[in-house]
């Protein structure tokens, strides 16, 4: 199974006077994970079925690899589908769902039960057979649907929010399986999903959708540390916000002064402007010291709340400038924080990022 | 394993106010509980009593343990020709043409959405309101000898003459189809609703065509609703009296119209009792060997 290359070019879907997707363009390459982060309503879920075939684009173009397949039906496409709700069908066994497709390929018996055998083997659902769905959990079940698509032996994969109906632990173990087999198995995949550290942590690339359009598409990394927008930079985290002023100071620093007077110095970026800019830095980038910390980057703060998550603390504290700030304390700190303390937050240099 | 922890907690017992019914929820039922023994169970083993009793100049009562009405009915090669065996069929073959029917029907009305469903809703609907005499009467208009559709296939030129419909089977069956429609039509709708469409659009993208979707998904998926249609259908067919009573002919003593004949028409009440109980039994008797084969061809994947 080798992945064939996406091509979204200009597409749009509209409702009425609601525009679901807008002008989208978008090449999803070869064995290549990207997935579609956003909230309910950006167009993401409508996307994906439009690639799919179960929805007609108003216009623009679509390729699986050379192929136009815009206003292919679904069963003439060379895709498989993953459903939320995993739509196996329920008269059928595990067997019989996953032979179905092969079945209709006109493979011949020993075909498809070899792809059966592999089928279950890959998802670790073997000795399942002829159990019917109703008599699965919901990891089985999603398995299963895993499972179906994988048989139909197709050049890319399509997933919408495969993993939203499992339970924590198990949606954090099911995506790292799910990562490997894509990664074994090299299939172009599309991704749709609301959770961001899922995206972050399976794709490639994350394609953040706001209202219809590609708010930015990056490496997941890019996505995160330096977000072109604020509704990817909130999407995909916490964030802090600066406004202010930056002046360049030699080639590879800058100074920002906020406009509540907090000073900074900046690692200077290429292409960055001078005059008034907007910063953003997260939570955990922000270090709490001691009240007595002086120096660089180094402002004092007051502690208003604490949340205590296991892994961190979410603290949120005011500065003397009356700012308020979000910052997270990972467990390995042994410095005891309660509510009224006086401290002080560093951030460093390159822990700014400049956004539009 | 969760699945094991589940089926354990559907297992486990209700809360305990859920557990026996109340003093307050046993009067709620009282009534009806009343009503139907009163009604509907005394009357029944009344029914089974006086199927055993003698008669006497032709029409008398007498009080016994015998089985003359079975004999009689059941040594009779006329009455299992020409009644016990002519009300399977016709039934048998009322309900096969009243599904194939009713079920693009059900198919195109759960389709439809909003006002447009609730209209067709009604339409088919509407025979099971309009009450049924009203209902023979407008199908005498249009089945009579100079009817509408005599008219119609004597304009068209498919025949010379009037053909005879009306009294006779044809009207039987086409009554029986007509009113059976919307009882099949109602169970297939809950059905088809039932259906995910993300079930229809998984069969698509394994390949499928429309017709293949439809064989594979769609049909077995409706086959429960189906097969509840199904089964009033037949009871109800299967112990017509009134339609072939207004519409047939001696040609059409379907098993329910003979009961009705020898009860009200002769007064001979334990003849029509006996009567009775053959034709509930041969129901009841069909209608389990007809649920054990769905059940053994299909219905055991659903879990049903």
């Amino acid at each position: 199974m080798t992945g064939k290359k996406i091509s979204l070019n200009g597409i749009s879907k509209r409702y009425g006077d609601f525009v679901a997707v807008s002008d989208m363009s978008l090449t999803v390459e070869p064995g290549e994970f990207v997935s579609f982060l956003g909230p309910s309503g950006c167009g993401k879920t409508t996307t994906l079925r439009m690639i799919a075939g179960f929805i007609m684009p108003d216009s623009g173009a679509l390729k699986i690899g050379d192929v136009e397949v815009t206003y292919l039906p679904p069963n003439k496409r060379d895709l498989s589908f993953v459903f939320q709700n995993y739509a196996l069908w329920p008269h059928m066994t595990v067997a019989e769902n996953i032979g179905f497709g092969p079945k209709l390929a006109g493979l011949s018996r020993a075909d498809i039960d070899k792809r059966i055998r592999d089928a279950l083997s890959l998802t670790a659902l073997s000795g399942l057979e002829s159990r019917f769905p109703r008599q699965l959990s919901g990891g089985q079940q999603q398995r299963v649907a895993v499972a179906r698509a994988l048989a139909l032996g197709r050049s890319v994969l399509l997933m919408d929010e495969p993993l939203s109906n499992l339970d924590r632990k198990l949606r954090v173990d099911m995506r790292k399986e799910l990562k490997e087999l894509q990664r074994r198995l090299n299939i172009t995949t599309v991704y749709v999903t609301h959770d961001q550290e899922e995206a972050l942590s399976m794709s490639d690339r994350v394609a953040v959708m706001d209202r219809g359009r590609i708010a930015s598409l990056a490496v997941p990394e890019e996505i995160y540390r330096n977000p072109p927008n604020e509704f990817v930079a909130s999407f995909v985290g916490g964030v802090n916000y600066f406004n202010g002023t930056l002046r360049h100071v030699d080639s590879s620093r800058s100074f920002f002064i906020a406009d509540d007077g907090l000073e900074f110095h900046i690692t200077r970026r290429e292409n960055t402007p001078e005059g008034t800019v907007r910063l953003m830095t997260r939570p955990e980038w922000i270090v709490l010291r001691s009240g007595e910390d002086k120096g660089l980057n180094t402002h004092p703060v007051t502690v208003d709340f604490i949340e205590y998550l296991g892994a961190s603390r979410k603290v949120s504290a005011t500065t003397e400038t009356g700012r308020k700030l979000l910052i997270q304390v990972h467990d390995v700190d042994p410095m005891s924080i309660e509510v009224g303390d006086r401290l002080t937050f560093h951030i460093a240099a390159q822990n700014m990022m400049l956004i539009k | 394993m969760s699945v094991d922890s589940l089926i354990e907690g559907r297992q486990a017992s209700p809360p305990h106010h859920l557990r026996r019914p109340g003093l307050l929820v046993s009067l709620m039922v009282a009534p009806g509980v009343l009503v139907l023994v009163l009604f509907m169970i005394l009357p029944l083993l009344w029914v089974v009593r006086v199927s055993f009793y003698e008669t006497a100049q032709g029409t008398t009562m007498v009080p016994a343990w015998v089985l003359d009405q079975y004999v009689r009915f059941l040594a009779d090669i006329w009455y299992l020709r020409n009644v016990v065996w002519l009300s399977v069929f016709v039934s048998i073959v009322s309900t096969a043409i009243t599904v194939l029917l009713a079920y693009p029907i059900a198919m195109y009305v759960a389709r439809a959405t909003g006002l447009r469903r609730q209209i067709l809703q009604t339409l088919v609907l509407a025979p099971l309101l309009i009450g049924l005499v009203s209902l023979v009467f407008g199908w005498i208009v249009i089945l009579r000898g100079g009817g509408l559709f005599n008219s119609l296939i004597i304009w068209l030129g498919f025949v010379d003459a009037p053909i005879r419909l009306l009294y006779a089977m044809p009207a039987v069956y086409i009554l029986l189809i007509y009113v059976g429609i919307p009882y099949v039509v109602m169970t297939l709708l809950d059905n088809f609703e039932r259906i995910e469409p993300t079930l229809l659009e998984a069969a698509a993208n394994a390949g499928a065509g429309g017709w293949r979707i439809f064989a594979s998904i769609i049909l077995p998926l409706t086959l429960p609703g189906l097969n509840a249609g199904v089964l009033v259908l037949f009871a109800l067919n299967f112990s017509a009296f009134a339609i072939p009573l207004m519409v047939g002919s001696a040609n059409t003593n379907l098993i329910g119209l003979v009961v009705y004949k020898q009860a009200m028409q002769l007064g001979n009440l334990p003849f029509a009792a006996a009567i009775s109980v053959i034709m509930v039994a041969i129901s009841a008797a069909i209608l389990v060997i007809y649920s054990r084969l769905m059940q053994r061809f299909f219905l055991w994947r659903l879990g049903v």
